[in-house]
């Protein structure tokens, strides 16, 4: 067991912005999550799998959004309504802890991101409960069925679902998780587009087998690669790239992007222009809602799963889809996906094929060469 | 307690489509429903509210749906059915979030179709009718029911769709959040969904219903079904047997305009007078149910009361908007329960609510 200090906290909330490859959510909430957390003097505390008892019980918690904008009287309606004090996903995780009707020993994330790990942490440290060091993704992704649960198979339901006005949903039975979060999803539909979930309750015998092992402790890594850099004023890119085992994929300019809200999801285009060693060639990103797939000059460079990280060297800040600004500095940081992708099944549901792109994925490593370290 | 025959049963849902003043579903659909359960030896067993037990459990099973979505939302359709009905379903999962069996079935608003699924769930279950309804009418808005009236927990509900989705609502804000919640789920899920809510003790029950209310939707139905078969009249027999007012006659000017909006349905019907109403003139407006109506442009009679249209020859009712150019109808007035003539029944159901600034006059006081 590590207790977590706040300079802890922060790396890893950084590790997971930078893991989250474009997407898990805003770092900023995330950050004042866990401050305000600390403020109350709740404690973060950190267990690896290895430590965890077979019996021990373990739920996942969340915030599950919708972006449809809201109507003048949806917000009329919205703004009559009772707030409750907690925050949603701590109300959901209660009431599951009631419903079981056993006490829980603590949270896994739903995957690493600034704003999504945070709401996990919030929730172990607001119910004095333990932070498993592990996560069903490894990174970010952008649909449920992108996770280790799914491809281990370990049931999504029973789920409850709780909104910042207090409303409770149990959901029991699901015929698949595609059902399950199109139902979640329609909840947050008319509850301000935002509600609190937890699902995937496991014991610690079935979550060992369906996670992928050490990854905070991973983005941990990355954070403080990340911020030791920040403070030393070195290039943080090659840094980042070195704590990960990873590459430089691309340094240049933000030439132009685009993106569109589609069916709840953000999906765009980012270009870059290079700079420097990489003068006189061009570099796009398609994302959905995370990087999918990079083309260097036309020609693909890394795909999913692999991660495709990106740094605003101006800022020196992880960048997150689709806060672009033309003519903004950036370094493109490719890393190795956790193992668990790159299986068979793994790349079926995550692979370039699955975003309709007819590529074998190549590992990154076989692309590029070692970093010199 | 009374075994029910499917003349009985029949009666009764003609009854609450008659009284169900233009809203409560589609008769024809709740007859089949019926008469499979007959089909397969099912048990229709009525029970009084004095026979029921205190600390027994009740609750009101329903179709909730959401008119007018189109497409495949949340890829439905590529889902195998569930032979269950999905009320049936709902009741199941919240007898097991109870740990309790209920011991019968309360129908939410009179129609021939709402209350063909309360009384069709209770005996495909094995369960009691309870004698009861809380609305005694058709309404268009959830709380416009004797539950609400009375302050009566619409949570625990349980939600079930024809996939084998389930959903246990635990807590609500109110009645709103709980119809928005689930009429977003409905949404997603093809369309319908099958509830149950309200659940209650016996004790509680008696309190919160309308008591007699199957029974009394039996005499109308039944009035109708013998006027037919004796060759009598069958306006004035079910004027006659629960005490009605014949406010019209007439002829069906042009086909029934409407609207949906919001999920509901919205329109007007506006008949010429005939036989004593020769030269008179007659016009309802609707939101899903009969709200207003105006005889010669002065308005009549309103909500809470019951304004029903039927086919003058039969006596059948006329749900809305199916009112056609040329049908012969009458328009029947019946006096609105009495929960709803209280001060707080009429704070909630009047025509105020509607848009209408006028006083409600009862039916009674305005007919004299």
């Amino acid at each position: 067991m590590k207790k977590l200090i706040r300079q802890d906290l922060y790396d890893i909330l950084y590790g997971c912005t930078i893991l989250g490859t474009g997407g898990g959510g805003n770092l900023k909430k995330g950050l004042s999550l866990i401050d305000k957390a600390l403020d109350d003097g709740k404690e973060f505390n950190l267990v690896n799998l290895e430590e965890l008892p077979d019996d021990a019980l373990i739920v996942c918690p969340y915030m599950c959004g919708s972006i449809s904008p809201l109507s003048e009287e949806e917000e009329k309606k919205y703004a009559d309504l009772p707030r409750i004090k907690e925050e949603p996903a701590l109300k959901a995780y209660k009431v599951m802890e009631e419903y079981i009707g056993k006490k829980f020993y603590g949270v896994i994330s739903t995957e690493l991101g600034g704003a999504n790990t945070a709401m996990a942490f919030y929730v172990a440290a607001l119910s004095g409960n333990y932070i498993i060091d592990a996560d069903p993704a490894g990174r970010s992704v952008p649909e449920l069925q992108h996770s280790t649960f799914f491809i281990n198979r370990l049931p999504i339901n029973p789920m409850v679902v709780a909104n910042e006005f207090g409303d409770v949903v149990i959901v029991k039975d699901v015929v698949d998780d595609f059902r399950a979060e199109t139902l979640v999803r329609s909840m947050a539909v008319v509850s301000k587009n935002s509600v609190g979930v937890v699902d995937h309750l496991a014991s610690g015998k079935e979550l060992k087998k369906a996670v992928i092992p050490g990854a905070i402790s991973y983005a941990l890594k990355i954070g403080r690669a990340y911020r030791k850099a920040k403070k030393e004023n070195s290039d943080l890119a090659l840094e980042i790239a070195k704590a990960g085992s990873g590459y430089i994929l691309f340094r240049g300019r933000v030439k132009d992007f685009q993106w569109e809200d589609k069916d709840g999801f953000t999906i765009g285009n980012t270009y870059i222009k290079g700079e420097d060693d990489y003068f006189g060639t061009e570099y796009k990103i398609w994302f959905k809602n995370e990087n999918i797939i990079a083309w260097r000059d036309q020609k693909i460079d890394v795909t999913v799963p692999d991660l495709i990280c990106m740094i605003c060297d101006d800022k020196k800040e992880p960048l997150t889809n689709p806060n672009y600004e033309i003519d903004m500095k950036v370094s493109v940081i490719g890393l190795p996906a956790p193992k668990e992708w790159r299986t068979d099944e793994g790349l079926k549901i995550f692979g370039p094929r699955y975003f309709g792109y007819d590529i074998e994925y190549i590992p990154i490593e076989k692309c590029f060469k070692e970093l010199d370290k | 307690m009374k075994k029910l025959t499917f003349d009985d049963v029949k009666d009764i849902l003609v009854g609450c489509t008659i009284l169900s003043t233009g809203g409560g579903g589609d008769l024809n659909k709740g007859l089949k429903m019926v008469k499979e359960d007959f089909e397969n030896n099912l048990e229709y067993k009525l029970i009084s509210l004095e026979e029921i037990e205190d600390e027994a459990l009740f609750a009101s099973p329903y179709f909730c749906g959401s008119i007018g979505e189109e497409g495949d939302k949340g890829n439905y359709s590529k889902y195998t059915k569930i032979k269950k009905s999905p009320a049936v379903v709902a009741v199941q999962a919240l007898e097991r979030h109870f740990q309790e069996e209920f011991s019968g079935m309360v129908s939410i608003e009179y129609g021939g179709m709402n209350t063909a699924v309360a009384m069709s769930t209770a005996a495909r279950l094995n369960k009691f009718i309870v004698d009861a309804d809380a609305a005694g009418r058709a309404v268009p808005d959830l709380q416009f029911s004797t539950f609400y009236v009375s302050k009566k927990s619409i949570t625990p509900l349980a939600v079930a769709d024809d996939v084998g989705d389930i959903a246990v609502f635990v807590q609500v804000v109110d009645d709103f959040r709980a119809e928005d919640l689930v009429r977003s789920l409905s949404v997603v899920s093809g369309g319908m969904v099958g509830m149950v809510d309200h659940p209650l003790r016996g004790k509680e029950l008696r309190k919160a219903v309308i008591p007699g209310a199957l029974s009394y939707a039996q005499m109308v139905g039944k009035a109708q079904r013998q006027a037919l078969k004796e060759e009598k009249d069958p306006i004035k027999e079910i004027i006659k047997a629960v005490k009605g007012y014949l406010l019209f006659d007439g002829i069906v000017k042009k086909d029934t305009e409407w609207e949906n909006k919001g999920g509901f349905t919205l329109g007007s019907i506006e008949i010429e007078g005939k036989e004593n109403f020769t030269g008179q003139n007659f016009k309802i407006w609707f939101k899903n149910e009969n709200i207003i109506s105006w005889r010669n442009e002065k308005i009549l009679v309103t909500v809470p009361d019951l304004i029903c249209v039927v086919e003058t020859d039969t006596g059948y009712p006329l749900t809305n908007p199916f009112c056609k150019k040329d049908m012969q109808v009458s328009v029947l007035g019946f006096k609105a329960p009495s929960v709803w003539r209280t001060e707080r029944g009429l704070s909630i159901l009047n025509p105020r609510f509607f848009g209408f600034d006028v006083p409600y006059i009862p039916i009674e006081e305005k007919l004299k």
